[in-house]
């Protein structure tokens, strides 16, 4: 996949922020909160400057029990093509189960078995959309006793067998590493990082032990670490960071756009 | 890059992208009939999953009672932040208690409701009805009506 640059989820907090910032080459705007007929007025302005918009949902659950919903195929397509994206991304989570929705992304278990069910699912979604699709792993609090494969190992099969794209979120990583204890380096030495359509970069906190993905905070230094480690094997098509709530001042937002073009500086000078 | 120009190297990603799939009549009939067992095991072991992190069911067998407690809590608290951002009011109305609000309310009630608007609606009628937040106010007045002799 071809260049994106460094990007920033965009939000409407956020619209006059990034239409003035200097260095945004892409953004990214949750799918759920648009309604493709009436695109949000900053979105018209970036896209007139020819600025990629990548849809990315969060509703879809994928790795459910369910095939995924035509209606939210239909809105993804819808945002799509009124965006003109390059790409569409989402979730390797489920986010409901039982009728009930659990209001965010969960981890799959990582068994043969569901691998087969999320596999359909993804030849569904990717039927029904008209750009490709790229799913990102998850931060993940719990693990599931039955699971058989790593999330990396999980979605390398998936991408063998369906040809997803990947969105590698380091910050998750980096999570399920201090969490659950899942080495984050040895996850990017089983990722299919030629698939990988862009990454995101996050920050958050730890609170009695547990890392908090809350993307509220500067993203630490291992997390750059990480996007060091991943842009040395692969040169990242885009990298986005991800900022929501408790929004700072436009100068820490351009400051941690600089962190995240030095990060994947220094592999280029160590290569 | 232009969709087009993204279809046309998502299509050179490989022959992976269109793997073979079973062909004859009654493995296509098998192979469903497979695919609805997987999805109905699936959608059981998801459903207790979910139950027991918003809806207080039991813990299912094998999982870290501790780790999903946590995954509990986060859920609540990223709804919090949802619902805080939907209806500032309410965040304004609970104040320091928000956290401590949100979590007594969503406690209250049996599962999460369908989607965050109405769960933003319903957190302020629960703030509402437990004295911490002013009734809905009266549709506001444009500022032209307040002026004299205006109406």
């Amino acid at each position: 996949m071809a260049g994106l640059g460094v990007g920033i989820g965009w939000r409407s907090e956020l619209d006059l922020t990034i239409e003035r910032m200097a260095g945004v080459d892409f953004v990214e705007v949750v799918a759920e909160n648009i309604k493709p007929a009436h695109l949000p007025e900053s979105l018209r302005v970036l896209r007139a400057r020819g600025l990629p918009v990548i849809p990315h949902g969060v509703s879809l659950g994928v790795g459910g029990a369910e095939p995924p919903s035509p209606a939210r195929l239909a809105h993804l397509a819808a945002c799509a093509q009124a965006l003109e994206a390059p790409l569409v991304s989402e979730h390797l989570a489920f986010v409901r189960g039982g009728g009930i929705e659990a209001g965010h992304l969960l981890p799959v278990p990582r068994t043969r078995e569901s691998l087969k069910v999320v596999i359909e699912n993804v030849r569904r979604a990717q039927d029904a959309l008209p750009v490709p699709l790229a799913l990102e792993n998850v931060a993940a609090i719990f693990g599931w006793p039955e699971d058989e494969l790593t999330e990396a190992q999980f979605l390398a099969e998936l991408v063998e067998a369906t040809g997803v794209g990947l969105l590698v979120d380091v910050a998750n990583l980096y999570t399920n590493q201090f969490n659950l204890g899942l080495p984050a380096v040895a996850a990017l030495d089983t990722l299919p990082l030629e698939h990988l359509a862009y990454v995101h970069v996050a920050g958050g906190y730890e609170h009695h032990g547990i890392w908090h993905d809350t993307h509220t905070m500067a993203a630490p230094q291992p997390v750059l670490d990480l996007l060091t480690e991943l842009c040395s094997r692969v040169t990242p098509p885009g990298v986005l960071l991800e900022w929501n709530d408790e929004y700072p001042s436009d100068a820490v937002l351009a400051n941690e756009l600089s962190r995240i073009r030095a990060a994947m500086a220094v592999a280029g000078e160590a290569g | 890059m232009s969709p087009e120009e993204a279809r046309r190297l998502a299509d050179a990603q490989g022959p992976s992208a269109q793997p073979p799939r079973p062909a004859a009549p009654q493995q296509l009939g098998e192979e469903r009939g497979l695919d609805e067992e997987r999805r109905r095991r699936l959608a059981e072991a998801q459903g207790r999953v979910v139950a027991a992190l918003v809806a207080g069911a039991e813990v299912p067998e094998g999982f870290d009672p501790e780790r999903m407690r946590a995954q509990s809590i986060s859920l609540i608290s990223k709804r919090r932040a949802i619902v805080a951002r939907i209806r500032p009011d309410t965040a304004q109305a609970a104040g320091p208690d928000l956290a401590a609000e949100f979590a007594a309310y969503a406690r209250a009630r049996a599962t999460p409701p369908p989607d965050y608007r109405t769960d933003a609606d319903d957190f302020a009628a629960w703030l509402r009805e437990r004295g911490r937040m002013p009734d809905a106010p009266a549709p506001r007045r444009r500022w032209w009506s307040r002026l004299p002799g205006m109406r």
